[in-house]
């Protein structure tokens, strides 16, 4: 029997921030017993993207239904694009404008340096295990489920929350609309965060999760082919990401889309929130897909292409409905 | 899951306040060189301190294309450049990149942003806003060497060298690859300044690592990137390892947002760690290049974690680099590393400077005013602490055949 190319399964999925046309699509139904440990945690004078990721890591957690064990045992990766801008603005400006620059709240300061999130949210949950603030480009964001993967295999960590976050400052809304590559977008900020736990080897389906494979970077449309008919997706349902700068491939037998599909095309020159929507792609693809199904989330961009793959369980009798989408 | 896969250092590129290549570099540290100079990429006449261990005008490369490159990119430029040639055609193509920074671009971001609050947003300098955001300077990386894949940023704060080594060591010990790239780089903005000396960490003297009498950190500018392949592939190749890299750990200490917790728990833990993951007990390692900032938390809870661990270990030396080259942030774990591998190539241990009362917390006679050479170096520990907690270790050993 071929190796399953799944390699993490998400427990929990959460939204916090701005109201937005994504956020159902972290509605994971995971059929957590109990609500998860609490985490109280004092969210004033956080910058904004800070709290919102905080929140839906949280309720990430909870949805998973893991204890205050499990949870001390897990590993931290966020993503962000912007970064804590809101805070880091606010400090310039007042490092500008004091008089005495060494009078200014170091506390703007440190709440504004880029790994902020991820010592928050490793505080809260008291874990050891390694933490990874990374940053990426935009339409590259997917590929940190590559080191995700990684950081599994490599036995760093067992289990993680991962979130993806963004905010928009006043001054970063400005300069964003006048952005060609967001014509006439709303720029929304938020956070998604998952729990995920690794998976080793083939076996049953657990109801109420969603399988990952890593992200998998291919030089050509015949490689990608190859590579998914080698994994065994072939006959997967295929999403055609709209972060591609290329046309879609020619159809593939038991395909069910093709052309620009997917989250991304629906809210095309609607709404535009960076790291966050983009986590969101991938539960939308799990979203399109029938219970024990496949999908698979193709990209193309500056000559190469990358695929992850959505594995939605059913745990057998307990099926899961598919979501309504909402877009 | 450890894999029985050797990972080893084939190239190595550097450019500090010291000098503008690894080997220039090593020579001044060996030499007691410092790159203390007054700061200029801001009005300094505004701050008490005055200095950082800033880049010379001669390490930064020229414009690239219709735009000047910002200085971060310019600077990472330069020491790819070392780093990556004589590997052929096609060599980056799908070679992983892990790159640390801490603040990216944001040299430019500053300028940028005082010109807006001059002259409001039509009047800004929006050309400063091209090379901001971190990916920029991956962008240029990609660009100029022909990477298929986006580097991955790790912005884990001044630990953030030593994780993407050891996300790059990950890479090639799990099969993904046989080649990888591990960088770092940070060029001294305003915007961290400011937030250092609002912190009280920046020491208006040179900063003296593990001094009684030190007084915080010297803000630093640099750099670094290294080669990583797989020991077959290196021999495939017919490229000489210049250093093993055998060990790697990561530990959070869930303690505070900035401090360190001050028995250095979290230190010794991330050390022993390492030394696990590289299958190597605490006698085997002839120095520690400490992360040594000269602050009064950090120094105080490295040595304390430095004896609890080599305590039965008198041979150990201590070195720490930043005393010379200063705290680059998100490069000093490359930089560190760079620093080590070459430690193990000439057999020496390199000077700290400034520091002449050693804290009681560490034994007498492992740290040294002046380069030491030492017979049978074979393990070099490099260690790296940073804000949130976020702790990080590498082993680098002598390369043997076999």
């Amino acid at each position: 029997m071929a190796e399953s190319p799944f390699v993490m399964r998400i427990r929990g999925a959460a939204w916090n921030g701005e109201p937005c046309a994504w956020a159902d699509r972290f509605d994971t139904p995971a059929p957590a017993a109990a609500r998860g440990v609490e985490l109280a945690y004092n969210t004033r004078r956080l910058d904004e993207m800070v709290a919102y990721a905080l929140a839906a890591s949280f309720e990430a957690i909870a949805r998973a239904g893991w204890d205050r064990a499990t949870l001390e045992a897990a590993g931290v990766v966020g993503l962000s694009h912007n970064g804590p801008c809101i805070y880091s603005e606010e400090f310039y400006r007042q490092l500008c404008e004091e008089e005495n620059p060494a009078l200014v709240s170091p506390t703007l300061f440190v709440e504004s340096v880029l790994n902020v999130a991820c010592t928050h949210l490793t505080l809260a949950m008291k874990t050891h295990r390694p933490a990874f603030a990374l940053n990426t480009d935009l339409a590259h964001s997917h590929e940190v489920f590559h080191t995700l993967a990684l950081l599994f295999e490599s036995g760093q960590m067992a289990r993680a929350v991962y979130f993806a976050c963004d905010e928009f400052s006043t001054l970063g809304r400005a300069l964003f609309a006048a952005c060609p590559e967001f014509p006439g977008e709303q720029f929304v900020g938020g956070a998604g965060a998952l729990a995920l736990e690794a998976v080793h080897g083939s076996g049953p389906d657990e109801a109420g999760g969603l399988l990952l494979t890593r992200w998998h970077s291919v030089a050509s449309f015949d490689a990608l082919q190859g590579t998914l008919d080698a994994a065994g997706l072939a006959d997967a349902v295929r999403i055609w990401s709209p972060w591609s700068d290329a046309p879609p491939p020619p159809a593939w037998p038991g395909s069910a889309a093709e052309g620009v599909s997917g989250l991304g095309a629906a809210l095309q020159q609607r709404e535009q929130g960076f790291a966050s929507m983009r986590l969101a792609e991938v539960l939308d693809a799990a979203a399109q897909t029938p219970p024990g199904g496949t999908a698979v989330l193709v990209q193309a961009l500056r000559g190469r292409l990358g695929w992850l793959a959505i594995k939605k369980e059913t745990g057998g009798a307990d099926a899961v409905p598919n979501q309504e989408q909402g877009v | 899951m450890r894999s029985d896969k050797r990972v080893v250092i084939t190239g190595c590129g550097l450019v500090t306040s010291i000098g503008d290549t690894a080997e220039r570099s090593w020579q001044a540290l060996l030499g007691g060189a410092s790159g203390r100079r007054e700061a200029t990429r801001f009005d300094i006449n505004r701050y008490a301190p005055r200095f950082v261990c800033a880049l010379p005008p001669s390490a930064e490369t020229e414009a690239d294309g219709a735009f000047p490159l910002d200085a971060a990119s310019r600077v990472l430029l330069a020491a790819a450049g070392e780093a990556l040639q004589g590997y052929g055609e096609d060599a980056w193509r799908d070679a992983p990149a892990y790159v640390a920074t801490t603040l990216g671009g944001m040299d430019n971001g500053t300028h940028f942003y005082r010109s807006y609050l001059q002259h409001g947003l039509a009047g800004a300098d929006r050309a400063r806003l091209k090379d901001y955001i971190p990916f920029m300077q991956c962008r240029h990386l990609m660009q100029r060497h022909g990477f298929g894949r986006m580097p991955m940023i790790v912005t884990n704060a001044c630990s953030s060298g030593a994780n993407a080594l050891g996300l790059a060591m990950m890479e090639i010990r799990q099969g993904h690859a046989r080649r990888a790239v591990a960088a770092g780089y940070d060029i001294v903005s305003e915007f961290v300044f400011g937030g250092f000396n609002a912190l009280r960490l920046i020491d208006p003297e040179p900063c003296r690592p593990f001094d009684i009498h030190r007084n915080g950190l010297t803000l630093g500018e640099a750099a670094g990137v290294l080669v990583l392949e797989s020991a077959d592939e290196a021999a495939r190749g017919g490229r000489r390892p210049l250093a093993e890299l055998s060990g790697y750990a990561g530990w959070i200490e869930a303690y505070h947002c900035t401090k360190p917790e001050p028995t250095g728990e979290g230190a010794w833990r991330v050390m022993r760690d390492c030394l696990a993951d590289a299958g190597q007990t605490p006698d085997a390692v002839g120095c520690v290049n400490a992360h040594g900032t000269g602050t009064p938390s950090n120094d105080t809870m490295e040595a304390l974690a430095i004896e609890r661990l080599f305590g039965d270990c008198p041979h150990t030396l201590v070195t720490a680099n930043k005393a010379s080259v200063g705290h680059t942030l998100g490069a000093a774990g490359v930089v560190e590393a760079i620093f080590s591998a070459l430690s193990l190539r000439d057999g020496v241990v390199p000077p700290t400077r400034h520091t002449q009362d050693v804290i009681p917390e560490l034994r007498a006679g492992r740290l040294a005013p002046a380069a030491r050479r030492v017979e049978g170096l074979d393990h070099v520990l490099s260690t790296s602490y940073g804000f949130g907690g976020t702790n990080a270790a590498l082993l680098l050993s002598r390369w043997r055949d076999g």
